[in-house]
């Protein structure tokens, strides 16, 4: 009888000790899970972060640029920047000298949008060698403190590109 | 200069969005030209050992146009707005101003790939060259017979509905519409005699620069046109500074061309209906440089019509020579040559045309 109630005993302490230690497994599973999604989500976060920081930097570069331009009246000021801010949806990135710095021939379109974000102003080339022109431009005149750079494509591909006189811009910024 | 398609891809842009524009805002953009040329013809026709000729020169504005594009997506819509002298330059009778609403269509495009359905009016799959003059290597077209008629068989635009898919490499396209040929003014269907057309048609990148299209339409015309088809093919190849295109076309032509306004011994001649059309290019462009390119063209056009005065036949070659230069992104200037050797029902119809063109696009 009392080697039963020993070996019962050890066989409840063996399956006692089994549970303990798979809850703890499983505490630790559902630990990292929950730290992987910790972490995945405060990626997200750091990922939304940069994104609306770099819009609001490229929105001030913008309105830094426009208030360069001769000013008709504190209204046409109030105007220009009211409409830079609300004209957001065209993605500045393109503003940004650090975007230019991986632009390379044999780019996709796809590829150039990604960098650089849609443009204002696009044509179908009427050179032979080119298909498609990507103007990324504040002003169609080469105007003081104006950015202007176009992106040209023949078949789909970057053949070439001309990156915005930033060093000629930040001269002309106080 | 690029010709309405040379790839696959270029299809893009036939069944869904023109990706050259200004941004208005988030939802409108536009896009267009400027079309002006300075032409001059000399014809000359010989029946029976009797000469008849005649000449024109002429400036003018030739097509203004602009586009407003549409996007809500996954809706978009685009109606081009154009001013055209309708009367081509090439003609000898005085034309008349148009303006009109060239296309005009709404596309809806599916989230799952490349299918899009499209309603309105809008241009026909066929046909190697472009529609319009942005898209050319040259001034004229291939079939445009100096002093007669543009007796090209492709149709140009019709109103209907086409179903559209796209990838990469290839492209397929099929559309329901009132008319391919636009000749009846009735509506999709119609009062009395039922009248429609399908076209469908089909491109695939075949690599190494080769690219393959295949096309056709009929119409089943109402009791005063009969029914007429129309068969295209043609390839294109691409290759460093070269490229080159052949193509062929058959089709059945119901009401016939009117060949007018040029000389009175072929104005004459009723083509009356039934015409039967085999038509034939090979084209030639080389961009010598960045901004300049060179093009040549042969095309031939062979016509058999029955008429009030029995069997009509009519054929015509046309070798071409153009020079483009590129000053610009946005301004052509094209310098061309053609001259046209042909027969109208037994008379021997010979065209020299020179024409400077300026395109401004934007």
């Amino acid at each position: 009888m009392l080697s039963k109630l020993f070996t019962l005993g050890f066989l409840v302490a063996a399956f006692g000790i089994f549970m303990h230690a798979a809850a703890a497994n499983e505490d630790e599973a559902n630990m990292a899970e929950r730290l992987a999604m910790l972490e995945l989500r405060i990626a997200e976060l750091e990922a939304r972060l940069s994104e609306t920081e770099q819009e609001t930097e490229e929105v001030k570069v913008l309105a830094t640029t426009a208030s360069q331009a001769p000013a008709v009246s504190k209204l046409s000021s109030v105007a220009g920047y009211n409409i830079l801010a609300n004209s957001a949806w065209r993605n500045y990135r393109w503003t940004e000298p650090a975007q230019w710095e991986n632009i390379r021939p044999g780019m996709s379109i796809s590829e150039v949008d990604e960098l650089l974000g849609e443009p204002p102003r696009t044509v179908k080339s009427l050179k032979p060698r080119v298909d498609l022109v990507y103007f990324y431009e504040t002003s169609i005149r080469n105007t003081p403190g104006s950015v202007r750079g176009k992106i040209s494509f023949k078949d789909g591909r970057v053949v070439s590109a001309q990156v915005p006189n930033f060093e000629e811009l930040s001269s002309t910024t106080p | 200069m690029k010709n309405k398609i040379a790839i696959a891809s270029a299809f893009i842009a036939a069944s869904s969005f023109s990706s050259a524009e200004i941004a208005i805002n988030e939802f409108l953009s536009l896009e267009g030209f400027i079309d002006m040329s300075y032409v001059y013809t000399d014809a000359e026709a010989t029946a029976a050992g009797d000469t008849a000729s005649a000449s024109d020169n002429s400036y003018q504005i030739d097509q203004v146009e602009i586009a407003f594009l549409f996007d809500f997506d996954p809706v978009t819509a685009q109606i081009d707005i154009q001013f055209e002298d309708i009367a081509n330059s090439s003609d000898f009778e005085d034309g008349s101003d148009g303006n009109t609403v060239e296309q005009a269509f709404f596309t809806y495009h599916f989230s799952d790939g490349g299918g899009a359905i499209t309603a309105g009016r809008f241009a026909s799959f066929l046909g190697f060259e472009a529609f319009e003059p942005t898209g050319l290597y040259q001034y004229s077209f291939a079939y445009d017979i100096p002093g007669l008629a543009d007796v090209a068989v492709i149709p140009f635009y019709h109103q209907g509905v086409k179903f559209t898919y796209e990838n990469d490499t290839s492209f397929f396209g099929v559309s329901v519409v009132d008319s391919i040929y636009d000749n009846d003014d009735d509506r999709l269907g119609g009062p009395g005699e039922s009248t429609y057309g399908i076209e469908a048609a089909g491109s695939i990148d075949l690599g190494n620069g080769f690219a393959w299209f295949l096309g056709g339409g009929f119409e089943d015309g109402d009791a005063d046109d009969g029914d007429s088809f129309v068969l295209n093919t043609y390839v294109t190849f691409e290759t460093g500074a070269w490229i080159f295109a052949g193509e062929i076309s058959y089709g059945d032509y119901e009401p016939g061309f009117a060949l007018v306004g040029a000389l009175e011994e072929i104005d004459a001649i009723d083509f009356g209906s039934d015409e039967e059309v085999i038509q034939a290019l090979i084209m030639a462009n080389f961009a010598y440089s960045d901004q300049g390119s060179i093009t040549g063209r042969f095309s031939w056009s062979d016509h058999e019509a029955d008429s009030s005065i029995g069997d009509v036949e009519a054929d015509f070659i046309k070798f071409t020579a153009a020079h483009g230069w590129a000053f610009t992104d946005n301004l052509f200037l094209v310098t061309e040559v053609n001259f046209v050797d042909g027969d109208v029902a037994g008379i021997d119809y010979e065209a020299l045309q020179g024409a400077l063109e300026l395109i401004f696009a934007f």
